[in-house]
């Protein structure tokens, strides 16, 4: 046994003097020592990096795949021109009038769906729903003339003052005034509306998760309840609500309303356009945003080139030099 | 060399006329960035604005 055991030592103790008597010079000063391992060693590391990472991904999927059994359904992705395509190529090929899919990079809102959206707003969801955020001046230009803005405001009463005698007053509105709500408070909400509060619009589609898809998909998400699903009072069923009861009833309609434009009104383009009416409301300046990204990134490309030039400019002397030896030893 | 002897010679050799040079091509480039996205923009978004279609809804008569 022992001398087995002196031959394993002084193996072992050769390799190691033989490992560490001749230190190596390294350029770079990393703790990395990858490329020194055995070839056992490299492997096993190799593999042991491998098998973490899936199992970090399978750990995330299974996770994921968790997250999708609670009764929740979550709206499928619509190509609305202010947001873009996704990963929908059936769908786009269904639109003709769009070659490049650049709708999410610099694609702005549709003034005839944003107009066709605000006549769905005014006369089926003002009944319950205020829009305290959004003035008619913002109309102006977008998907109307100043004139007819004017106008719509016009339509409405607003409360103002107090007037000298201390009273609040009512006159019609003006193009700098707001949507006026249709309750004067919350309380007045819930009380007209069986114990429900319906929400302020303004800011509904960036409110709620998945967006106008979201909202969208709830104003088309009514069905019968499936048997054994309870409702209360008041209650109606909606596939995209959480919890699958929803206070509001069916609010849209085939031919509910009439377009000024003609289209045809039926309930999935009433929808779809006062989504997108809604969309503005909520985000109107996505447009300059848009713009500014665009403006950032050709004068970003002018800068770095400029950087980039003054960068060789600077160091041109450094780059191109020639260092020449000389053997002093020798002579010439 | 022609070219870039009279550009360095006419725009920067003084820094009187760099200074102007600078202030008036950053005028002028924030102009033409301007203009130019906006070109982009409107070409892009053609129809869906509404001085694309402001011509469909004419003004109602009074009544």
């Amino acid at each position: 046994m022992a001398p087995v055991l002196g031959q394993f030592g002084r193996t072992v103790f050769s390799n190691f003097a033989k490992g560490y008597s001749h230190p190596k010079v390294y350029l770079s000063n990393t703790s990395s020592s990858f490329r020194e391992m055995s070839q056992g060693k490299k492997i096993l590391l190799t593999t042991g990096c491998f098998l973490t990472t899936a199992a970090a991904g399978l750990a995330y999927s299974l996770n994921e795949s968790v997250k999708a059994i609670d009764l929740n359904l979550h709206p499928p992705k619509y190509p609305w021109p202010h947001k873009g395509h996704r990963h929908e190529p059936e769908l786009l090929a269904a639109l003709p009038f769009r070659k490049l899919e650049l709708d999410k990079a610099i694609g702005l809102y549709d003034a005839a769906s944003l107009r066709r959206g605000w006549q769905v707003y005014k006369q089926v969801c003002a009944a319950c729903h205020s829009l305290r955020f959004v003035a008619y001046r913002q109309f102006v230009d977008l998907f109307m003339t100043e004139d007819e803005a004017k106008a719509e405001a016009a339509e409405a009463t607003i409360t103002d003052g107090p007037d000298a005698n201390g009273k609040m007053f009512q006159r019609p509105g003006k193009l700098a005034d707001y949507i006026p709500s249709p309750y004067p408070n919350e309380e007045a909400a819930r009380v007209a509306n069986g114990g429900a509060y319906p929400p302020d619009l303004s800011n509904i589609t960036v409110g709620r998760e998945g967006d106008e898809d979201y909202v969208f998909s709830l104003l088309r998400g009514y069905a019968d309840p499936p048997a054994g699903v309870e409702l209360g009072e008041n209650q109606h069923f909606n596939l995209y609500m959480q919890g699958n009861a929803i206070a509001m009833a069916q609010a849209l309609y085939n031919g509910l309303i009439e377009y000024d434009d003609g289209t045809p009104a039926t309930a999935s383009q009433m929808a779809k356009d006062v989504t997108h009416f809604l969309a503005y409301c909520a985000t109107p300046e996505l447009e300059s945003w848009k713009k500014y990204l665009f403006k950032w990134t050709i004068i970003s490309t002018c800068l770095f080139g400029l950087a980039w030039y003054y960068k060789r400019h600077l160091w041109a002397s450094l780059v191109y030099r020639r260092v020449a030896y000389r053997d002093v030893n020798k002579k010439h | 060399m022609a070219v870039s002897n009279f550009v360095y010679n006419t725009f920067f050799k003084k820094s009187s006329s760099a200074a102007l040079t600078v202030v008036v091509g950053a005028i002028l480039f924030e102009r033409g960035v301007d203009a130019f996205t906006d070109s982009v923009f409107e070409y892009y978004n053609r129809g869906r604005l509404w001085k694309n279609i402001a011509h469909l809804y004419p003004p109602k008569p009074e009544d």
